[in-house]
């Protein structure tokens, strides 16, 4: 059985870091990006089981790149996570279909039971 | 002018006048009157001549007037006569008006007389009425707006606050919340990882104290706005201080940073510790804003008492509708900041008995113009 396969989005590089090895040392085969158009890129070549995807980025943020993964993946799997107070914005994604919405920090057991088997 | 032509003009006056004419005795027996006498009293002369003027009066003109006229003859005094002033009148029917007179005394062979030409101000007195109320109204209005303008501006001042609290509440959320998930999910990796490598464990251990520092300037970021403290001004060797801040800037090694200085010494007068805070965060804001490298460059032109500036980066540029907003406290163009360097900035350089000056260009670059008290003293 393959591994699944998630792509994680946040501008801290720190974060993308943190998760991957909580994720890889799960057995999840882990992207990282730290822009909305790396993510898009990644998104063009791989279809991921899952997109942990931040909020609040430069240039583009989670909503909008959300936007542009469901062109290329309609069916993808998201979850936003944001460090907001105000979740306005984030709220948009989710009326948009986003499967969940975390904020940060971030429980990490909460995490992993949304996480595909 | 013959004698009767002469009693035919005065007779014609008298008799075409708009105002009244009265004529009394030093008594106040009433002598003559004219047609106007009795369109403005209702009286015809036969009920009036020969009685006392006080039967046009009111109370309380109407007791005092032969007072007023024993004082007169006895002291020479005058109130009315050669003057003029305001009094009221009494109508036939008992209606009291107002109306000016003007009284002249004339010597006759057969003694004083005083002759009054009385004019009916009752519209005039109606108009000036109705100017007071219209102005009474207007004082009311005035007021009443002043009011709904300083509730209406209380209101704002107290929307904006809350609406800058509100950016202060978010901005400070998010700076936070960001370093805590970093410092949770590396603290939930050394806790749950199956036999993590000691390189690993260490790297999450940086992080951890990493994320802790910039926690750190968060609550730094934010002491330096409430401080707000006196500035010790004395003489700064400012290139010295520059390098000095530059040299601990960790500027990325993509960004070339270059110099324009002159030989001499430039000192200025400020404070050492406030200024080195202004130059970090000028050169932290142009590194921000160079993500994909660039240059930074950094002049500085003395003047007989000032010395400028300049820090100019190749970045991304501020557009033109938020130039005027970068240095206001919790405005950010940034996905990460609170958006207080440069307000910080220039309310630090403004103490110090400088100015702060920016120019942008979109996709090109921007150039921060710092603008300091040069140092004269010994």
């Amino acid at each position: 059985m393959r591994a699944r396969r998630i792509l994680v989005v946040d501008d801290d590089d720190d974060i993308c870091c943190n998760l991957r090895d909580i994720l890889e040392d799960l057995g999840f085969e882990i992207d990282t990006a730290n822009d909305g158009s790396s993510a898009i890129a990644f998104a063009k070549v791989h279809a991921y089981d899952l997109v942990l995807l931040d909020y609040q980025m430069p240039e583009m943020n989670g909503d909008n790149v959300y936007r542009e993964l469901l062109k290329l993946r309609p069916k993808v799997a998201t979850i936003m996570i944001t460090a907001l107070a105000n979740t306005e914005g984030a709220q948009r994604s989710v009326d948009a279909g986003i499967s969940h919405l975390l904020q940060k920090p971030i429980d990490v057991e909460q995490l992993l039971q949304l996480l595909p088997l | 002018m013959a004698r009767k032509q002469s009693e035919a003009l005065l007779a014609s006056i008298l008799a075409t006048a708009v105002d009244a004419i009265i004529v009394i005795d030093s008594k106040g027996v009433i002598q003559l009157s004219n047609p106007s006498t009795e369109r403005m009293f209702g009286y015809c002369p036969e009920e009036m001549v020969g009685q006392n003027i006080t039967m046009l009066m009111p109370n309380p003109y109407r007791q005092e007037h032969d007072g007023y006229l024993e004082h007169y003859h006895a002291t020479g005094q005058r109130r009315i006569i050669g003057i003029g002033r305001e009094v009221q009148g009494k109508k036939k029917d008992g209606q009291v008006f107002p109306l000016h007179l003007a009284v002249s005394e004339v010597q006759t062979e057969d003694g004083k007389l005083f002759a009054g030409i009385l004019r009916d101000i009752s519209d005039l007195k109606e108009v000036e009425r109705k100017l007071i109320d219209l102005n009474l109204e207007l004082d009311h209005t005035v007021q009443r707006r002043t009011e709904q303008l300083e509730k209406a501006q209380a209101e704002l001042v107290q929307k904006e606050k809350l609406a800058t609290l509100g950016r202060v509440a978010g901005g400070i959320a998010h700076e936070i919340r960001n370093p805590l998930n970093a410092i949770k999910t590396s603290a939930y990796y050394l806790l749950n990882a199956k036999k993590p490598p000691e390189s690993k464990v260490c790297e999450h251990l940086n992080r951890i104290n990493r994320q802790v520092c910039l926690m750190d300037s968060v609550i730094t970021a934010l002491s330096e706005v409430s401080r707000n403290a006196e500035p010790a001004l004395a003489a700064v060797d400012l290139l010295d201080l520059l390098m000095r801040v530059i040299a601990d800037a960790g500027i990325p090694k993509n960004i070339a940073v270059s110099s324009n200085f002159p030989d001499q010494v430039l000192r200025a007068f400020a404070d050492r510790d406030q200024l080195a805070i202004v130059f970090r965060n000028l050169i932290r804001n142009a590194v921000d804003a160079m993500p994909n490298g660039g240059k930074l460059e950094l002049a500085a032109v003395c003047h007989d008492s000032q010395i400028m500036l300049k820090f100019t980066d190749t970045g991304v540029g501020i557009a033109p509708d938020q130039l005027d907003r970068v240095m206001e406290p919790f405005y950010s163009t940034k996905a990460r900041g609170l958006g207080l360097g440069l307000s910080i900035t220039r309310a630090i350089v403004e103490q110090n008995r400088g100015t702060l000056q920016v120019k942008s260009e979109v996709a090109v670059g921007t150039t921060f113009t710092l603008t300091l008290q040069k140092f004269n003293g010994e």
